[in-house]
């Protein structure tokens, strides 16, 4: 139990208060008839079910070429070489040595044709797995995941975005399904916004004065007796609960050993608290690193990049396995765009939505395999292509959404994942 | 009609000479009262009673002036006795320029969505509204011009917001104007509604298929002489549409004046811009107010769903022969009325706000299921738009400066000085939608955010200063009751808080801060109600 959080005893009070809004939903489907009570078994149970999402969003575009197909040799190739995996038949480029050694827990699609070549467009249709229709504003998928996945009365948060850089940044859109799941999004500090005391208040005055709200409010309530005036209530329930969860981007709690093994890197330490707010029980995080953009000396930039990627990544699925929250926990790597073959006088790689690649690791995810392939020299998808909406069905499908489930606008249904749109059975367990 | 009117009326109560009206939107509210007691009476409902003095004022307050009433506001609206003081404080408000700055924002909203928020477009908002511009003629000068002297340029931010979309540009037209959305029939006839084909989505296109951006800085939204929409049906069958308008009207293109043609090109290869004779983008507004139901309709009802929570038709941009208004002829007669006055917005705001049907109470005491509110036979709870909220905000908790402009001729520049100090607080708020949901973010800011802090933290001649120099708890409880919630307290109310003041005997000041913020963060101050 002690790896539920991060094992100061700061947190016995939350956890118990989390584990008791959890089980609620939990035993009332499947587990029904165990008594409430805090219960380490339950608890433990009931952390094996959360599932989670952590998209390693790499901004800007990164190279295909450079990480998951190489094409050593050929004019498109670059300098790089590609390494033998543990994976059988599956090579990698030769910056990713600690992942390729991982390989059998990765599946890797080389076959994304998503057509859109500018990066606002490009995340658009990535991040909603469809384009742009007048009317109607798709929920970004981290959204959608983390409404789905969240437990009831959950007190932590149930999305949270890391996105520190400037260039390509987006707060994360709610779309249709509005502000009640907007993201806890972080793009100043790693601290959330609005998550401590004010400047001047007690712990005590400040949940005094709450009581009070609460007392004038559901007066109001009492008479009107309106769902809104329910769920305004019980936004400001949860700002205890999120206040005592600050203590999850707090990284001088995490052991100094822990710090240096992701590496004293932004990403690194941005994974790092990923990693805590997956063991705490938050459903959706996603951590950008940006900026991957490189119409310039690509090669140099990649060597930067995609070293520290194996690094973080590989550290990253080693520690959620040691805690047993790998096979729960869907890893991806995703972008808006690949990079292309031709080699640009600068010796850059520019935008290219024809044929490139993401990955995923963890829940619900057959390791180890491949779907689709390019041509020899990664121009074309040759066999397997596959868009953005076919992404959005593999990552909903891993972790238990069904990608045909609908929301409805009005009288109109929306399915999560587009129309027609299947998932990519090759990588999925 | 007037017979209608006459029978109708002998059926329904007509109810105290305190909602009686005086003015020429007399018929209008009337009229509404007619159609939904009608309505209650064929659905079996029966409608709960009307808003107190205090509720009412409120009420109109945030709709039409977009905030809370002052204390001075609320103490002399409640001293008043005069039979037609809500007819009265209707009148001034919606002649006062605050009504005008504050429409400014909410038609910012209706028309650009979620490209609202320029502050160009907003000031050519309020202008209009000021100088009383009729809908029509707003409409016009958004499609077509002029755009010629500075003030005028503003109104083409509609079109260059979305001029490089021609799909946006045609659906956000239908959607606004004609409470259409047709973004369902681009790629196939709609499956719910026969009412709307691909022609019809390709047809209204086909007005927008010949607009673009001239000049060296694309200063210009110009037309061409010549463009068409071709569209594949889900035969794959090709088409060319033709221009027509949402009611089937097909507007037919004279042959085209080769003189004139000539000229014009030549002027156009000098770098100057001139207009083509035929202008597809002039056709449809003339089509559209030719055959005014979509458009007269559309307007109405979503000033409708502006001040009463929902549209007569449900959603705003459904409006078609499958989804009826829900008080059968309402929505028809108010367009009616709307275009006899040749679009007069204020006498239809004027004519809702004083139906009685506006004036119902939200609270619903009967042990009868509530009705849903597509019979408006209570009022909803509508949360402020996070612009009316930072703006109350600020008013509530922050001086009597207000007060003392609108004695002194100064309102205009004391809205905009609190609308700036309330600006930084809007971005952080929930805003008001269809499916409006409090957010963490919002409880996260209020409860903790300094810039909130600040406004309730003591500082000279603020709601807590003021407060804190009355001697009686008592004195004081009322006067914060009716600063920011415009009402008096109820007993239990000043009960719990002089045990609260008594809690916190050691320091009174804290005390009150910590209450004025509960009181504005609490949902009564959320929500119009």
């Amino acid at each position: 139990m002690s790896q539920l959080f991060c094992g100061s005893n700061d947190h016995g009070h939350n956890r118990r208060l989390f584990l008791q809004g959890g089980m609620a939903s939990a035993l009332g489907v499947s587990l029904g008839g165990m008594h409430a009570s805090y219960d380490p078994l339950w608890a433990e149970e009931l952390r094996k079910q959360q599932k989670h999402v952590l998209l390693l969003w790499l901004a800007g575009g990164s190279s295909q070429m450079e990480t998951w197909d190489p094409k050593p040799g050929r004019p498109t190739g670059g300098p790089f070489k590609s390494i033998p995996t543990a994976a059988t038949g599956v090579h990698i480029c030769e910056l990713l040595p600690k992942m390729a050694k991982l390989m059998n827990r990765v599946a890797v699609v080389r076959s994304l044709d998503t057509r859109v070549g500018d990066h606002g467009g490009a995340t658009k249709l990535v991040e909603t797995g469809r384009g742009r229709e007048p009317g109607v504003d798709y929920p970004e998928l981290g959204t959608v995941i983390g409404k789905e996945l969240a437990q009831r009365e959950s007190k932590v948060p149930d999305y949270v975005s890391l996105y520190l850089a400037t260039e390509g940044h987006r707060r994360p859109n709610p779309g249709f399904l509005g502000g009640r799941y907007a993201a806890l999004h972080l793009n100043k500090s790693l601290k959330p916004e609005n998550i401590e005391l004010p400047t001047g208040l007690t712990e005590v005055e400040h949940s005094e004065r709450e009581a009070l709200r609460r007392f004038l409010s559901d007066r109001f309530d009492s008479i009107r007796k309106a769902s809104k005036v329910k769920g305004y209530n019980s936004s400001y329930a949860r700002v205890q609960g999120l206040m005592d969860s600050s203590s999850l981007f707090d990284l001088e709690r995490e052991p100094r050993k822990q710090r240096d093994r992701y590496g004293m890197t932004d990403f690194g330490q941005h994974a790092l608290i990923a990693r805590r707010l997956i063991e705490a029980g938050v459903p959706m995080v996603k951590v950008a690193r940006a900026w991957w953009d490189s119409h310039a000396d690509n090669f140099e930039s990649h060597r930067e990049l995609v070293s520290e990627l194996d690094h973080v990544m590989s550290t990253l699925l080693l520690d959620l396995e040691e805690r047993g929250l790998l096979e729960n926990t869907l890893v991806i790597t995703l972008s808006e765009f690949g990079r292309t073959p031709n080699i640009n006088k600068d010796v850059g790689r520019d935008h290219f939505a024809s044929a490139w690649s993401c990955s995923f690791t963890g829940c619900g995810i057959q390791g180890g395999t491949l779907h689709g392939k390019t041509d020899e020299d990664g121009r074309t998808v040759a066999d397997g292509k596959v868009g953005a909406g076919e992404v959005l069905a593999t990552i909903y499908q891993a972790v238990g959404i069904d990608p045909e489930k609908k929301y409805h606008i009005g009288p109109r249904p929306v399915p999560l994942a587009p129309e027609h749109v299947v998932p990519i059975h090759t990588v999925l367990a | 009609m007037f017979q209608v009117f006459v029978l109708l009326t002998s059926l329904v109560t007509v109810e105290s000479a305190s909602l009686r009206l005086d003015n020429q939107a007399n018929e209008v509210a009337v009229m509404i009262d007619v159609f939904a007691e009608k309505h209650w009476l064929s659905v079996n409902v029966t409608p709960t009673e009307t808003v107190d003095d205090a509720g009412f004022l409120r009420r109109v307050t945030l709709d039409l002036a977009g905030r809370v009433p002052t204390y001075v506001e609320a103490r002399a609206f409640a001293d008043q006795s005069d039979p037609n003081r809500r007819t009265n404080v209707i009148n001034q408000l919606i002649d006062s320029l605050e009504w005008a700055l504050h429409f400014g924002n909410v038609f910012d909203q209706i028309i650009q969505g979620k490209h609202a928020g320029d502050g160009a477009f907003v000031e050519y908002l309020r202008r209009s509204f000021q100088e009383g511009k009729r809908w029509d003629n707003l409409f016009r000068e958004l499609l077509v011009g002029p755009w010629t002297t500075d003030e005028q340029k503003s109104a083409k931010l509609f079109l260059k917001k979305r001029v490089q979309q021609i799909d946006e540009l045609t659906n956000d037209t239908s959607r606004v104007f004609f409470g259409v959305d047709i973004s369902c029939a681009k790629c196939h006839d709609h499956p719910l509604v026969f009412d709307w084909t691909q022609d019809h989505y390709y047809g209204l296109a086909s007005f927008f298929k010949r607009t673009y951006e001239f000049g060296d800085n694309k200063e210009i939204i110009g037309e061409k002489d010549d463009g068409e929409v071709t569209f594949v049906d889900v035969d794959g069958e090709s088409h060319t549409a033709q221009l027509m308008f949402l009611s089937g009207t097909v507007v037919t293109e004279p042959l085209a004046d080769t003189k004139f043609k000539m000229i014009r090109e030549h002027a156009l290869n000098q770098g100057n811009y001139m207009p083509p004779d035929f202008r597809a983008r002039e056709q449809l507004v003339e089509a559209g107010l030719r055959d005014s139901r979509f458009f007269s309709r559309a307007i109405v009802n979503r000033i409708w769903a502006y001040l009463l929570g929902q549209g007569l038709v449900h959603p705003v941009e459904q409006m078609h022969s499958e989804n009826p208004s829900s008080i059968p002829g309402l929505l028809e007669w108010l367009a009616e009325d709307l275009v006899q006055s040749e679009y007069d917005l204020r006498r239809l705001v004027k004519g809702i706000v004083s139906s009685r049907v506006y004036q119902k109470a939200s609270v619903w005491r009967s042990s009868d299921r509530k009705p849903a509110l597509e019979h408006f036979a209570v009022a909803p709870l509508r949360p402020l738009s996070r612009k009316q909220f930072a703006l109350s905000m600020v008013l509530a908790a922050g001086t009597t400066s207000h007060d003392q402009a609108k004695r002194s001729g100064e309102v205009d520049t004391s809205y905009r000085q609190m609308e700036e100090r309330s600006q930084s607080l809007v971005g952080a708020l929930d805003d008001r939608s269809d499916r409006f949901q409090s957010s963490t973010g919002e409880a996260l800011f209020m409860s903790n955010n300094d810039k909130i802090q600040s406004l309730v933290r003591n500082s000279k001649d603020n709601l807590v200063s003021r407060l804190t120099a009355i001697e009686s708890k008592h004195e004081m409880i009322e006067m914060l009751f009716w600063t920011v919630l415009c009402r008096a307290p109820k007993e239990e109310e000043t009960e719990h808080l002089l045990a609260w003041f008594k809690q916190n005997e050691d320091n009174p000041v804290r005390a009150c801060e910590n209450l004025v913020w509960a009181i504005i963060s609490s949902a009564e101050f959320r929500f119009n109600h």
